[in-house]
């Protein structure tokens, strides 16, 4: 088959390509959110003053928490999701929940890391001043420390959401090693509609590897607008 | 001592700090009367700082008492020290490795612990009490930093009302009048909207002070504020302290400006090897010091 002939065919499955992409955004996007939330409460507990019992017991877990999961790789961790415990979710007609979760959990580690150093990047000053005009430490906290430490962190976050982005591809091979229901993400479609045409095979991955690599350009646009939006109250 | 008849408004009771083997502070005693203005100097390392910081705990004492208003922000007593304890726990030692503990030995060890349980339980419950107040007495005690410690995330205006505002002791309107009026008094009104990193080091340190005074505290504290400055803009900001003290207000100031000292301050405080050496009024201080450490410091610095 010459080249003509395969862009026509991508051009002609170009639908279900995009609705492929639109599954692999979805993983990725409400992974994030899952994962930011995590992360900001792991960065609270491992920052917070440890004076008492329950913080203590938390901060633990927390420690626990982050060394697991960025001690073992992702495809390990989504191997057991579905294998053991999310099994009762991996066949549901919601087929996106165990990979939703699974990255959610995954990334919520990378996000407390990259949030606690935000926050321990901020002047001890700015907690001390906020204490000194009565606030609480929580106050301080969320009005002061973190505003700050976000424009901190921004580009890491940026990091971490561009790598979840290129990782959830990973999802589509999982099904065939554990069963379940499969993940029509990007590049599952891609393999499907690959087995289907072998001849168009290379020409199908190649156009993953652009559809990728143009919304990676798209998050690296975002990231640049959302650092001059922030670093309006810089000097000039 | 403008009111020396009157109860005192701060007060410091045998205030001691120890950052784990390092005492910074050995024993400090000090009344704090309403009107007052307090200048402590001292050479770098003697401790001056951490007895500011110790006033509104953002530095936890070790030992001593701090009564604000006549109530407790701060009470505890060691039952040994950590000298005691260590020579203690050695006696224990060397009566065990010698082999036969007698009852008078055992009898010690018991009430060691007994007394070291007690002692904890006592920190713990200082921490629980002084966490539950501190932020109320707090509000009541303003506080300006050597570095300023604008919030940049903030506008000026931003800067001044939030704690007013979160803390609810005025309405947005209110403390946004308020902040005005005392951005006109420093000079600053038309700088409200701005950012706090398009002003200068003198003028950020004059935000600094209307946002203490937004909360209207009965006394201020000042951890070396003009040090941090270009010379051209130290007199800024000591003229805004001075216009404050002469309108009455309570200031502790830790600084090396020995003009601002002598001219604005009614007493003045030397401390050294965390004790005060001297206490005096600032003519007598300046002119007939009696501690020859101070005579030693003042020789060097004027």
């Amino acid at each position: 088959m010459d080249l003509a002939a395969q862009l026509e065919y991508i051009f002609t499955v170009r639908g279900l390509l995009i609705e492929g992409l639109g599954i692999s955004l979805l993983i990725a996007l409400v992974a994030v959110i899952i994962g930011f939330f995590i992360g900001v409460i792991l960065a609270m507990i491992k920052i917070a003053p440890k004076n008492n019992a329950v913080i203590k017991v938390l901060d633990k877990i927390a420690d626990l928490y982050i060394t697991v999961i960025r001690g073992t790789p992702m495809l390990v961790q989504l191997l057991i999701m579905y294998g053991v415990v999310l099994v009762s979710f991996k066949s549901s007609s919601t087929n996106l929940i165990v990979p939703i979760v699974s990255f959610g959990i995954n990334s919520g580690a990378y996000m407390a890391e990259i949030i606690r150093s935000g926050i321990n990047s901020i002047d001890k000053g700015q907690m001390e001043a906020g204490r000194s005009l009565g606030l609480s430490w929580a106050t301080t906290m969320f009005k002061i420390i973190i505003p700050q430490a976000i424009k901190v962190v921004i580009p890491t976050i940026f990091n971490e959401i561009i790598i979840l982005v290129k990782e959830t591809s990973v999802v589509c091979y999982i099904v065939l090693r554990v069963g379940g229901q499969q993940v029509w993400d990007l590049l599952g479609i891609a393999e499907k509609l690959g087995i289907a045409k072998p001849a168009c095979y290379m020409s199908l991955i190649f156009s993953v590897a652009i559809m990728y690599l143009v919304i990676v350009l798209i998050l690296t646009l975002a990231q640049k607008l959302i650092e001059r939006s922030l670093a309006k109250n810089e000097r000039t | 001592m403008k009111e020396p008849n009157s109860a005192p408004l701060l007060q410091v009771k045998s205030l001691c700090k120890q950052f784990n083997e390092n005492k910074v502070l050995n024993g400090i005693d000090l009344n704090i009367y309403r009107g007052d203005v307090i200048a402590i100097i001292g050479p770098s390392g003697c401790g001056k700082s951490t007895f500011l910081r110790c006033l509104n705990l953002l530095e936890t004492p070790s030992a001593g008492e701090i009564i604000f208003q006549d109530e407790h922000i701060f009470k505890l007593y060691s039952l040994y020290t950590k000298e005691e304890i260590k020579a203690l726990k050695a006696e224990i030692k060397q009566a065990k490795a010698n082999g036969n503990p007698t009852q008078e030995l055992e009898a010690k060890i018991t009430a060691l612990y007994t007394k070291l349980k007690e002692q904890k339980a006592e920190e713990k419950l200082i921490f629980k009490l002084t966490n539950k107040t501190i932020d109320t007495h707090r509000q009541k005690i303003g506080m300006v930093f050597q570095q300023f410690n604008l919030f940049p995330n903030l506008t000026i205006m931003g800067n001044i009302t939030l704690a007013p505002v979160k803390l609810k002791k005025m309405s947005k309107e209110q403390a946004e009048q308020k902040a005005l009026e005392l951005l006109d008094k420093v000079g600053l009104r038309d700088r409200a909207n701005d950012y706090p990193s398009s002003l200068s080091g003198g003028m950020k340190q004059r935000v600094a002070i209307v946002r203490a005074l937004a909360m209207e505290p009965e006394i201020m504290l000042f951890d070396e504020p003009t040090s941090a400055l270009d010379p051209e803009m130290v007199g800024e900001v000591l003229k805004v302290m001075s216009d404050l003290a002469k309108e009455g207000m309570t200031m502790v100031v830790v600084t090396h400006e020995m003009g601002f000292a002598r001219e604005v301050a009614n007493r003045i405080l030397f401390i050294d090897g965390g004790v005060i050496k001297e206490e005096n009024s600032p003519n007598e201080f300046f002119e007939n010091p009696q501690n020859d450490r101070l005579k030693e410091f003042l020789s060097k610095v004027l």
